[in-house]
């Protein structure tokens, strides 16, 4: 799958993420889909707050110190496999509240 | 017309409830449902306030979002609107509006004798609005073994949670749940949040004769009821949760004890507390897991053939 460098990715809204000590844990409770991320992956995840892909890999590469080819390569492979599994959207930024306070 | 009020919960683990009831419908089903003065928790901010109204003074439902409860044993779509939740139609129904401080819950139609009564939704909006307090609810089987702590059987409904349970009982163990239970992130107590168990006719007494002769009653839906206090279960039914075993069914197998990866625990986890609707609730939960997959000891007990040895393996 290519993804544009434009593209904006986020999180679709319910996955539920569980945070382990070496790893963090997705789950989407609608398909029972789950997806474990490593230090990389998390910091790819948490990098997706509306930035666009080409965002992503510049906050990975900035973050890691790795080289900026190898480092587009894999951000775009795993973005392309969340996006696989149903776990991030195409879109804007939502709002993730839903007016409770909390 | 006003209700007796005795026996109505005037808290549920320390969250205080402030109740006006109109029926004696509601009064019972709460009494049944939430009313465990064995499980006094210190007070807490988080008040609960349910009042029930004639259906011509029902909050509009409105359209909203739809979203479903994922509670485990009910499927329900609730309307999501303005931070409030519907559930039902003009006639019965519940709306929850859930506050930094508290919740608010309306009921409407609770004496419909019709099979109607929104019992199924106020269910929901109560347990969401204790997760929003900072409870997790578990659905599980629970029990505390002679060395202490409390022990939760997870599966899905069908697994052999019920029957596990009573073999460890016979074994035993001190009996905390059947089905439901409420744990307290706070300290890792679990609190027992049934009356009894409920069996299959036939199941039990399969694996433990002297059960037979227990003065078994029939429930509506077939299953049969066994009070604690026929087993000889305390009143203060809790215990700080120590380890968690996933039950699942190998009958070509020995029965066995294996470690359970973290990532099947996690899973296992939120299949058994369910999703939050709110994302309040939701932060509750997830603060919670982390701690509930590593500090406990996780386990699966494949049930296949032979005994089920009642001691947990060591660590």
């Amino acid at each position: 799958m290519n993804l544009d460098p434009t593209t904006i990715l986020t999180p679709r809204r319910g996955i539920i993420e569980t945070e382990l000590e070496d790893e963090l844990i997705l789950l989407d409770p609608a398909s029972g889909e789950m997806f474990s991320l490593n230090g990389t992956g998390r910091s790819v995840w948490r990098a997706l707050d509306g930035r666009t892909v080409a965002g992503v890999v510049s906050a990975i590469e900035s973050a890691y110190d790795v080289a900026p080819e190898r480092a587009g390569e894999d951000v775009r492979a795993l973005l392309a496999q969340l996006l696989e599994a149903g776990l991030v959207e195409v879109g804007l930024v939502e709002a993730r509240s839903d007016g409770n306070g909390g | 017309m006003g209700t007796a009020a005795d026996d109505i919960p005037t808290a549920i683990l320390g969250r205080p409830v402030h109740a006006r009831l109109r029926s004696a419908a509601l009064a019972a089903w709460l009494r049944e449902h939430w009313h465990y003065p064995a499980h006094a928790l210190a007070p807490n901010a988080f008040a609960v306030t349910l009042e029930e109204v004639e259906p011509g003074a029902a909050p509009r439902v409105t359209d909203g979002e739809p979203v479903p409860a994922t509670l485990p044993g009910i499927r329900l779509e609730l309307r999501h609107s303005g931070g409030a939740w519907l559930a039902g139609d003009r006639d019965a129904g519940v709306r929850l509006q859930l506050a930094h401080d508290g919740a608010e819950i309306v009921v409407w139609g609770a004496d419909r004798e019709d099979g109607r009564a929104p019992f199924a939704a106020l269910y929901v909006a109560i347990c969401e609005a204790l997760r929003a307090s900072g409870l997790v609810p578990l659905h599980a089987a629970v029990a505390s073994p002679p060395e202490g702590g409390a022990v939760a059987l997870l599966g899905p409904s069908g697994t052999g949670k019920s029957t596990t349970l009573l073999r460890l009982v016979a074994a035993g163990w001190t009996p905390i749940a059947e089905d439901l239970s409420w744990l307290d992130p706070t300290d890792s107590v679990l609190y027992g949040w049934d009356r009894g168990v409920r069996l299959w006719p036939g199941t039990a007494e399969r694996f433990i004769p002297g059960l037979a002769a227990a003065p078994w009653r029939a429930g509506p839906d077939g299953k049969r009821f066994l009070d604690w206090r026929v087993l000889g279960a305390p009143e203060r039914r809790a215990a700080r949760l120590t380890a968690l075993v996933l039950i699942t069914r190998d009958p070509a197998a020995a029965t066995a004890w294996e470690p359970l990866p973290a990532r099947e625990a996690v899973r296992a986890l939120w299949e058994a507390v369910g999703v939050p609707l709110s994302e309040r609730g939701r932060a509750v939960t997830a603060a919670a897991a982390p701690t509930l997959v590593s500090g406990p000891a996780w386990w699966r007990l494949r049930l296949g053939a032979g005994e089920i040895p009642a001691r947990l393996p060591a660590d």
